[in-house]
C-alpha cells in the first residue's frame, strides 16, 4: 500500500498578486510545491498539460472567469482533478454556481492559510478514498472491505460503531469533524442522547489508544475530534 | 394594514350611509315644504272668501247701515269678543294679532276684525272648508313611502359608487400590502382606471420601482464592498500567518504581527456581520430551525486557533442542545463575533457557554473590561456610539441584536481580586423547537 505523502503538487490561479504570494510563501514553506496562473486559458493549459494534486481557483479572473476555467476543465480533463474554487462571494448562490460547474470545495476570502491547507489535504485525499480499501494514516490502517483497523501493524478490535467514528474522522483528515457533524452523521437527524456519542468514543478510546503511548484520537476544544497521527511519508 | 391610532371605518360603509341619511333629510325637508305651501294655498283661498264676504259686508253696511245676511253659512258675524267662542276669546286675549284659532271637534277658525271697526269680527269656521286635513294621512303616507323609496335609490346608488370608487383601491392595497417590492408585477398602474387612484396606483408604482431600484443598488453595493474588502482582509490576514510562521521572530515583531492580526479579526468580523445584516435586512422570515449546538462547535473550530499555547478550557453546556427557529446567517455571525471575542481576551482560565431559558450565556474568566467603560455596560442595551469605547466590535453585535430583536448584556467583573471575567449574554427569540 502506497504511503501518502503530504507534499502536495498544486496549481494556483489567482490574478491578484499579494494573495498569491502569501499563499505561494505558506505553502512552500510547508513543503509543497506551487505552480502558478494568473489567467483563466493559462490555467486551463497548464493544468490538461501536468500533473497536479489539487487547483486553488479563484473564482474572479479577467477574461476567462474562474467558473468557465472550471467547466471546462471537467469537460476537456480526463481525470477528476481536485479544484477548490476562492471566491469573496458568499451567498447561497454563489455557493450553488461554484458546486454546480464542479468544483469540489469553497474558501471564502478572507480564509486562512492554515484552513486553506488542511482542506487541500483532505481533498487531494478525497480520490484515493473513492478508489482505495485501505485508508493508511501514520501508524493507522483502516481497511473498510473488511472492516478492520490495525495501528503500528497490531490489529485491534473495535465494534461496528467505533469503526464508523473512525472511518468518519479519517475521510475528513486533517480537519476537525464537530460532535453535532459526527451524530449526524452517524445517526442521521434523530435526536440522540449526548451521551451515546460519549461513550462510544470512550470506547474507542480504550481500543485503539489506550494500549498505546499517544493518543491518535484528538479532543479539540471539547467541540469536535480529529485524528492526531503524523503522516510523513 | 397598519392602522394608526383611529379605528377602521369602512369608505364604502360611510358613503352609503351618508348618501342615505342626505336623501333622507331632503325627502323630510322636502315633504315639509309641500305641507307648508298646501297649508298656505289652503290659507290663502279660505282668506281670499273671507275678505271677499267681509268687503261685501262692508259695502252693504256702508250704504244701508245695516250688516246684510251673510251668504255663507260657515261665517258670522261678531260685535264683541264675548260672543266670540271660549277658546277663540281665550287665545286672542294673549295673542290680539292671532288669525287662526282651532277649536273643539276639529273646529277650525280664522278670524277676520273688520277693518276700520272696533271689535267687530267676522269669524269663519272652515273646518268644512279644509282641502288638506281629509286627505293629510294620504299624502303624508305618500310622501313616507316616496322618501323611503328614494333613500333606497340612493343606498344602491352609493353602493354601486362606492364599489366603482373602492374596488380598485383595494385592489391596489392588496397588491402593493405585504409583497416584496421586487415581487410587484413591473407594470400594474395601466390596470387601474385612468383617474385619482390611476394616479395613485402610478405615484405607488413609481416609488415602488424606486424601492426596488436602491435594494438592487444596495444589493450590488454589498456584492462589491464584500469583494473590495474581503480580498484585502485575506491579503493582511495571509500575511500575518505567513510572518507568524517564521522561526526567527523576536518578541517585539511576534507582538506587532499579533497586533496587526488581531486587528485584521475585528475587520473581518465587522464586514461579515455588516454583510449579514446588509444582506439579511429585506427577508426577515427568512427564519428556519436552526441546530444551536453544531453552530457552536463549528464556531468554536473555526476560532479554536485563538486559543493556541493558552490553557483554556471550552466547556459547552448540554443546555445548548436546542433547536431555534431563528435566522442561521445572524446566529453564525453573532457567535463567531462573541466566541471569537471571548477566546482572544481569555489568556487562561474557561470559556463557557450555556443555554438557559431561551437566553444565551457565554463566561470568560478573561481580561474583562477596562474599568472606565465597565460602569456602562451594566446598563442593557448600550447604543451605537457610545459602546465603540469597548474595543471589542461590541457595537456591530449590538446592532446585529438591535436588528434582530433579541437582547445583549455585558457584564465584566472586574472586582474578583482583578482577575477579570465577562459574561455576554443573549436572549434569543426563537421559538424553540
Amino acid at each position: 500500500m502506497e504511503h501518502q505523502s503530504r507534499a502536495l503538487s498544486l496549481l494556483l490561479v489567482e490574478d491578484q498578486h499579494s494573495i498569491a504570494s502569501n499563499i505561494a510563501q505558506y505553502m512552500e514553506d510547508k513543503g509543497h510545491v506551487m505552480d502558478f496562473a494568473t489567467q483563466g486559458q493559462q490555467a486551463l493549459e497548464l493544468a490538461l498539460e501536468q500533473f497536479y494534486d489539487l487547483i486553488i481557483l479563484d473564482l474572479n479572473l479577467p477574461v476567462m472567469d474562474g467558473l468557465e476555467v472550471c467547466r471546462q476543465l471537467r469537460a476537456k480533463s480526463p481525470r477528476h482533478i481536485p479544484i477548490l474554487m476562492l471566491t469573496a462571494r458568499d451567498s447561497l448562490e454563489d455557493k450553488v454556481a461554484g458546486f454546480e460547474t464542479g468544483a469540489d470545495d469553497y474558501l471564502t476570502k478572507p480564509f486562512s492559510l492554515q484552513e486553506l491547507e488542511v482542506r487541500c489535504l483532505a481533498l487531494s485525499r478525497r480520490h484515493l478514498l473513492q478508489t482505495n480499501d485501505e485508508l493508511v494514516l501514520g501508524p493507522l490502517t483502516i481497511d473498510r472491505k473488511r472492516g478492520k483497523v490495525r495501528r503500528d501493524n497490531q490489529e485491534i478490535e473495535v465494534h461496528a460503531m467505533g469503526f464508523k467514528i473512525l472511518s468518519i474522522l479519517a475521510e475528513a483528515f486533517p480537519m476537525v469533524v464537530s460532535r453535532s457533524e459526527l451524530s449526524k452523521k452517524l445517526w442521521g437527524d434523530e435526536p440522540t442522547e449526548s451521551d451515546a456519542l460519549r461513550s462510544h468514543i470512550y470506547q474507542l478510546r480504550n481500543a485503539i489508544d489506550k494500549p498505546f503511548d499517544a493518543p491518535v484520537i484528538k479532543t479539540v476544544h471539547g467541540v469536535g475530534f480529529t485524528l492526531d497521527v503524523e503522516n510523513e511519508a | 394594514m397598519k392602522h394608526n391610532k383611529a379605528r377602521f371605518h369602512s369608505l364604502s360603509r360611510r358613503i352609503v350611509t351618508q348618501f342615505c341619511l342626505f336623501t333622507l333629510f331632503l325627502s323630510v325637508l322636502y315633504g315639509m315644504f309641500s305641507f307648508v305651501l298646501l297649508y298656505t294655498l289652503e290659507d290663502s283661498f279660505i282668506e281670499r272668501d273671507i275678505v271677499h264676504e267681509a268687503s261685501y259686508l262692508q259695502q252693504g253696511y256702508d250704504q244701508n247701515q245695516q250688516w246684510p245676511a251673510i251668504r255663507n253659512n260657515y261665517m258670522s258675524l261678531h260685535f264683541s269678543e264675548q260672543t266670540l267662542p271660549e277658546n277663540v276669546r281665550r287665545l286672542l286675549k294673549d295673542e290680539p294679532r292671532r288669525k287662526e284659532f282651532y277649536g273643539e271637534e276639529g273646529r277650525h277658525y280664522h278670524l277676520y276684525p273688520m277693518p276700520g271697526l272696533d271689535n267687530t269680527y267676522l269669524l269663519a269656521e272652515v273646518s268644512k272648508e279644509l282641502l288638506v286635513r281629509p286627505i293629510r294621512a294620504g299624502i303624508l303616507r305618500f310622501l313616507i313611502i316616496s322618501g323611503i323609496v328614494l333613500t333606497l335609490m340612493a343606498c344602491g346608488l352609493a353602493w354601486w359608487i362606492s364599489r366603482k370608487t373602492i374596488k380598485p383601491l383595494k385592489e391596489l392595497a392588496d397588491l402593493v400590502e405585504g409583497v416584496a417590492p421586487e415581487q410587484i408585477p413591473e407594470r400594474f398602474s395601466a390596470d387601474f382606471p385612468n383617474n385619482e387612484i390611476g394616479i395613485l396606483a402610478q405615484a405607488l408604482e413609481q416609488s415602488m420601482q424606486r424601492i426596488s431600484d436602491s435594494l438592487n443598488r444596495e444589493k450590488c453595493f454589498t456584492r462589491d464592498v464584500s469583494h473590495e474588502l474581503r480580498t484585502p482582509l485575506a491579503v493582511v490576514k495571509n500575511a500575518c500567518e505567513v510572518m507568524a510562521q517564521r522561526s526567527d521572530l523576536n518578541d517585539v515583531q511576534t507582538q506587532t504581527v499579533n497586533r496587526i492580526a488581531e486587528a485584521n479579526m475585528q475587520m473581518e468580523q465587522t464586514v461579515n456581520t455588516l454583510l449579514v445584516l446588509a444582506r439579511e435586512e429585506h427577508t426577515a422570515a427568512n427564519q428556519e430551525a436552526t441546530d444551536l449546538m453544531a453552530m457552536i462547535e463549528q464556531s468554536v473550530i473555526n476560532h479554536g486557533y485563538l486559543l493556541d499555547g493558552k490553557s483554556v478550557e471550552v466547556e459547552i453546556d448540554d443546555s445548548c442542545r436546542v433547536v431555534l427557529n431563528t435566522q442561521p446567517g445572524m446566529l453564525k455571525v453573532l457567535l463567531d463575533n462573541l466566541l471569537a471575542n471571548a477566546f482572544q481576551y481569555t489568556e487562561s482560565g474557561y470559556v463557557n457557554t450555556y443555554f438557559h431559558q431561551g437566553v444565551l450565556h457565554i463566561k470568560d474568566t478573561g481580561i474583562g473590561i477596562a474599568e472606565d467603560i465597565s460602569d456602562r455596560l451594566t446598563q442593557p442595551a448600550v447604543k451605537g456610539s457610545q459602546s465603540t469605547g469597548f474595543g471589542f466590535g461590541m457595537a456591530i453585535v449590538q446592532r446585529l441584536c438591535d436588528h434582530l430583536g433579541w437582547q445583549l448584556r455585558v457584564e465584566s467583573n472586574t472586582s474578583e481580586n482583578g482577575s477579570g471575567g465577562t459574561l455576554v449574554s443573549v436572549k434569543i427569540d426563537g421559538t424553540q423547537s
